[in-house]
């Protein structure tokens, strides 16, 4: 069977450059549209996928569905820190735990507004705990028992007087800032102090978590069941990685409907384009098509003939919108998660899987535009198609 | 013929095309409400709210409670007429996605703060009377199904307690005509979420979330807040007053770089419905060379010929977008369901149909401008030779 060459269809797009490109564009408009979302929820995935721990186990009050609900009192904190046994010591026999405290605060954004930013009091253990995954890129620490505090790269940039050597007001204390750290997850969007201090300035004399590294080996489904139950300390226990996927549900979902409610619709539109250029591109070649038909070429070769030229736009369109999202990636940009009601910052994430998605996804488009009247140039009667003018 | 039938029968030389077209502009347009509408809802959320009620909240947290005490400066300061205590209580019913608010607040108070709240006079006079009362909107009443005299159990996550779930006897279920007023939410005795608390922690206090205020007139909102806010300057806890609009706004602007976003995608699908517009029209006008020249032979005029391809452009493109309008009407129930309490006020504004619609126009003109200009220019000979 012969194949009508390659090269119509190329040279076809050629010659009608304009309006296919218009439909390419149309196509990638759709493309770009739902790779900027997904790279969207990417990015806010991947705060909370990477940024967990399986050695490290948070100890809440048990019902409690995020850190802001939890409330555990001096003395529970003091049990759950100093007799679980699945805790690990350090080389000095210190048990490597730690409680931390947690409230989502008022503050101005740079450029107006007021947002939520948690404020994590913590103990000096904690920085052992967290280890490498909290790197501070700008001054130093905060010294223990001062009102000094560190803010996580997102804060420095997005509210104000957070940056380095500025004074942040918390009720009516005046805390310093003395550092800027990064973290992959979303502690990169807190302020760190030191737990007492926060304690005393805000009146809230107890604790929202214990954090704590577990010896290795533990059984941690035997340590949930045992704490769930405690006599005297209940105590729902998640490991950090399951805890931070938790925090993550809601924004995630909501992304993941408007990327396919959105592309879904503007799909259409860009299919209908596609539809109108290819049928004028049949219209316009009719007899060109009664001259294939009485060369012997048949009804297939045509049809295949015409998809090809639609797929060719979809994949330019493909490529067209892989070059309009590609500048989002890596843009910081920041919302409110609805599940701890305070403001994260988090980055555009235009991975390979999203690019190659959108590369399929643009092809099919194209083909889907070109179906119907490809179809309608194959089933042209030879002798009719040559009469056109 | 007139020249409106003239474009008409033009229209459906091509009907599959012209179809496809205003089918395109009609989606584009719909989605532009659509989004616009995303951001307007969450605004009005904000709107036509009591100018006379101030909330006083904490300065320093959202999450943080004011010391109970604070009330009774509040009550006796100038120009406040009445205050209730207001706590968000947060629990769930049975699995913690069946979500709505619960707010617990003083009962009599709370009816003559807020007129919104529709409940008839005995419903009032049990739910005062009943300490484990509550009061439930009427959507949310028809989402599950409850009615007056049932008891719901709610999980409480900030507010946990021993033996398990809070019961809630339902004692009158609100209508409301304000758009501003949640219909599904439910309010419970401020008194019996205190005293339970209090004897769960062996406590003898228990901070407040808020304090709604209502003041005797409207212009002495702004001097109220500034009063309270002074008294407690200092300490222990800072407050924050300010009008209920400004305290929901507050919400909203949270949202962070949503709406901004939203934005950038209602952008991309004005151009690309413009795009596949002039597509449309260049084609259009392509095949209708030959017709420019007998139109031109016969002494119709340049600019008559070209205002031919713009009415075209502008039928398909207004069309289409009336359509996409009517879609958007139609839509409104489908998206309230569909955003449940996220958005629980989705709607559309005339301005955004407006906006939409004046988006159509433009991008018809631009379509039709494009190929008129070269059809104005066309020479008639040169046009019937190469047409036809």
């Amino acid at each position: 069977m012969a194949f009508v060459p390659i090269r119509y269809p190329i040279r076809s797009i050629m010659v009608r450059w304009r309006a296919s490109l218009f439909s390419a564009l149309g196509i990638a408009c759709t493309v770009a549209v739902f790779s900027a979302i997904m790279s969207l929820r990417n990015g806010f995935e991947e705060l909370y996928a990477t940024g967990g721990r399986e050695d490290l186990l948070v100890y809440m009050r048990p019902g409690a569905t995020s850190e802001g609900e939890s409330v555990l009192q001096g003395s529970q904190v003091e049990i759950l820190k100093k007799e679980r046994p699945e805790i690990s010591r350090d080389a000095d026999g210190n048990m490597v735990s730690s409680a931390e405290s947690y409230l989502a605060l008022f503050l101005d954004r740079v450029g107006g507004g007021q947002t939520n930013v948690p404020l994590r009091g913590v103990e000096q253990m904690s920085f052992k705990i967290h280890g490498d995954n909290i790197r501070l890129v700008e001054g130093r620490k905060f010294t223990a028992g001062t009102d000094e505090i560190i803010v996580g790269r997102a804060v420095a940039d997005r509210i104000a007087h957070a940056q380095i050597h500025e004074t942040l007001t918390i009720n009516v204390t005046p805390f310093k800032v003395v550092g800027i750290f990064e973290n992959d997850g979303p502690y990169g969007s807190e302020i760190w102090g030191d737990f007492d201090r926060f304690t005393a300035a805000l009146e809230r004399p107890f604790a929202q978590r214990v954090l704590a590294e577990i010896k290795p080996g533990t059984d941690i489904e035997a340590v949930k069941e045992e704490m769930e139950s405690d006599k005297r300390v209940p105590a729902k226990v998640q490991t950090e990685s399951e805890y931070l996927i938790s925090q993550k549900n809601n924004l995630s979902g909501v992304l993941m409907i408007l990327a396919s409610v959105l592309s879904f619709i503007m799909a259409i539109a860009a299919v209908l384009g596609a539809t109108n250029t290819m049928l004028a591109s049949v219209g316009a070649r009719t007899r060109e098509v009664g001259v294939f038909l009485s060369l012997g070429f048949s009804r297939f070769a045509i049809f295949l003939a015409f998809l090809i030229e639609a797929l060719l736009i979809g994949a330019v369109g493909g490529l067209l919108g892989a070059l309009m999202v590609l500048p989002f990636d890596g843009i910081e940009t920041g919302t409110m998660n609805m599940q701890t009601f305070t403001e994260v910052a988090f980055a555009f994430r235009v991975d390979g899987n999203i690019l190659i998605t959108g590369a399929i996804m643009a092809t099919f488009l194209g083909v889907l535009g070109g179906v119907v009247p490809a179809a309608i140039a194959a089933r042209q009667e030879p002798c009719k198609a040559l009469r056109r003018h | 013929m007139s020249l409106t039938k003239l474009v008409l029968r033009n229209l459906l030389r091509h009907p599959i095309r012209s179809g496809l077209t205003a089918l395109g502009a009609m989606v584009a347009i719909f989605l532009m409400i659509f989004l616009r509408s995303i951001v307007t809802s969450l605004d009005d959320t904000t709107k036509e709210i009591g100018s006379d009620r101030v909330i006083t909240s904490s300065a320093v947290s959202l999450f943080q409670a004011l010391p109970e005490s604070y009330i009774n400066k509040i009550r006796n300061m100038d120009g406040v007429e009445i205050v209730s205590r207001f706590t968000w209580f947060g629990g769930y019913f049975e699995d913690p996605s069946n979500f709505f608010a619960q707010f617990a607040v003083d009962v009599n108070i709370f009816k003559n703060i807020y007129p919104e709240c529709q409940l008839k006079e005995e419903e009032w006079k049990t739910w005062a009377d009943d300490r484990k009362g509550c009061i439930i909107g009427s959507a949310l009443a028809t989402k599950y199904g409850w009615q007056v005299g049932d008891k719901i159990p709610l999980i409480g996550r900030i507010y946990p307690k021993q033996d398990g779930a809070w019961d809630f006897n339902v004692c009158g279920i609100y209508q409301t005509e304000s758009s501003i007023f949640d219909p599904q939410s439910l309010y419970f005795h401020y008194d019996y979420l205190k005293e339970t608390m209090m004897k769960e922690n062996n406590q003898d206090d228990f901070p407040c979330g808020l304090f709604v205020l209502k003041v005797d007139e409207s212009d002495q909102v702004a001097e109220v807040c500034r009063e309270i806010d002074s008294i407690y300057d200092g300490g222990p806890q800072r407050t924050l007053s300010q009008p209920e609009a400004a305290f929901q706004a507050a919400f909203v602007s949270m949202l962070g770089d949503i709406p901004t976003f939203l934005g950038w995608i209602g952008a991309a699908v004005v151009f690309a419905l413009g795009l596949s517009l002039i597509n449309t029209m260049l084609i259009a006008s392509a095949e209708r060379i030959g017709d420019m020249g007998v139109l031109k032979a016969m002494g119709f005029s340049d600019g008559t010929c070209g205002s031919l391809l713009i009415a075209e452009s502008l039928a398909l493109s207004l069309g289409g977008g009336l359509l996409g309008c009517g879609l958007a009407w139609v839509s409104i129930p489908f998206f309230r369901k569909l955003f449940g309490t996220q958005i629980p006020r989705y709607d559309v504004h005339e301005t955004t149909i407006l906006m939409a619609m004046g988006v159509g126009l433009i991008i018809g003109l631009i379509s039709g401008i494009v190929p008129a200009l070269r059809a104005r220019r066309l020479d008639a000979a040169q046009a019937l030779r190469s047409g036809i």
